[in-house]
């Protein structure tokens, strides 16, 4: 499982049917150590109701048709989790209602 | 999955059993903003798409398995769909002329 933030959404109307119902997100990984984001945006399914501008955990391959919603489905990248907070040796290098309220 | 622009069409008479009446695509991978990135890849069409579309590029071997239903095909790079429109950060890109 990765950290990666979510940017953005798609709108496909012509798709494999099997994709059909599964909401895409745009996301872009994020670096651990600086909590920036690192790397290039790519597309994947949310499972948990995630929005733009949120943390999330996002798992790829085949774990990523594990989840209720994207079992037999053509997925290689769920969103299969928000973060709250991320702690690191003590630091605490993220957290959802600070970053939420601005602090 | 990743964004894409379909280049063009490969036709090949010889090959594995299974692609037969598959359509076969020039795919090229984008940016967020359709700009060209990374290399020029052959893919298997799921969402019958055509040259100039921008399509959602899946990469994975297991799903194409999905897509196509058939749980022995030697598959890697599938187009999934075709994208209308995708917002980033507030700004919308509609992908269709």
């Amino acid at each position: 499982m990765q950290l990666a933030r979510v940017i953005g959404s798609i709108v496909s109307t012509r798709k494999s049917e099997r994709l059909e119902g599964l909401k895409l997100l745009v996301a872009v990984p994020i670096d651990m150590d600086t909590m920036q984001e690192k790397g290039a945006p790519f597309v994947t399914v949310d499972t948990v109701g995630a929005g733009e501008g949120e943390i999330v955990m996002w798992a790829g391959g085949s774990s990523s048709r594990q989840t209720d919603l994207t079992t037999g489905k053509p997925v290689d990248s769920s969103i299969i989790g928000i973060v709250d907070y991320v702690d690191v040796q003590g630091m605490r290098k993220y957290d959802k209602a600070k970053a939420e309220s601005g602090l | 999955m990743k964004l894409g622009r379909i280049t063009g069409t490969v036709v090949s008479t010889v090959k594995y059993e299974k692609y037969r009446g598959m359509k076969l695509l020039k795919v090229r991978q984008l940016d967020l903003n359709l700009n060209e990135v990374g290399e020029e890849l052959v893919a298997l069409d799921a969402a019958n798409s055509g040259i100039g579309d921008i399509v959602l590029v899946n990469n994975d071997g297991g799903a194409a398995q999905m897509v196509f239903d058939d749980k022995t095909l030697i598959a890697s790079v599938t187009i999934c769909g075709v994208i209308d429109s995708f917002t980033c950060q507030g700004k919308t890109t509609h992908c269709h002329g």
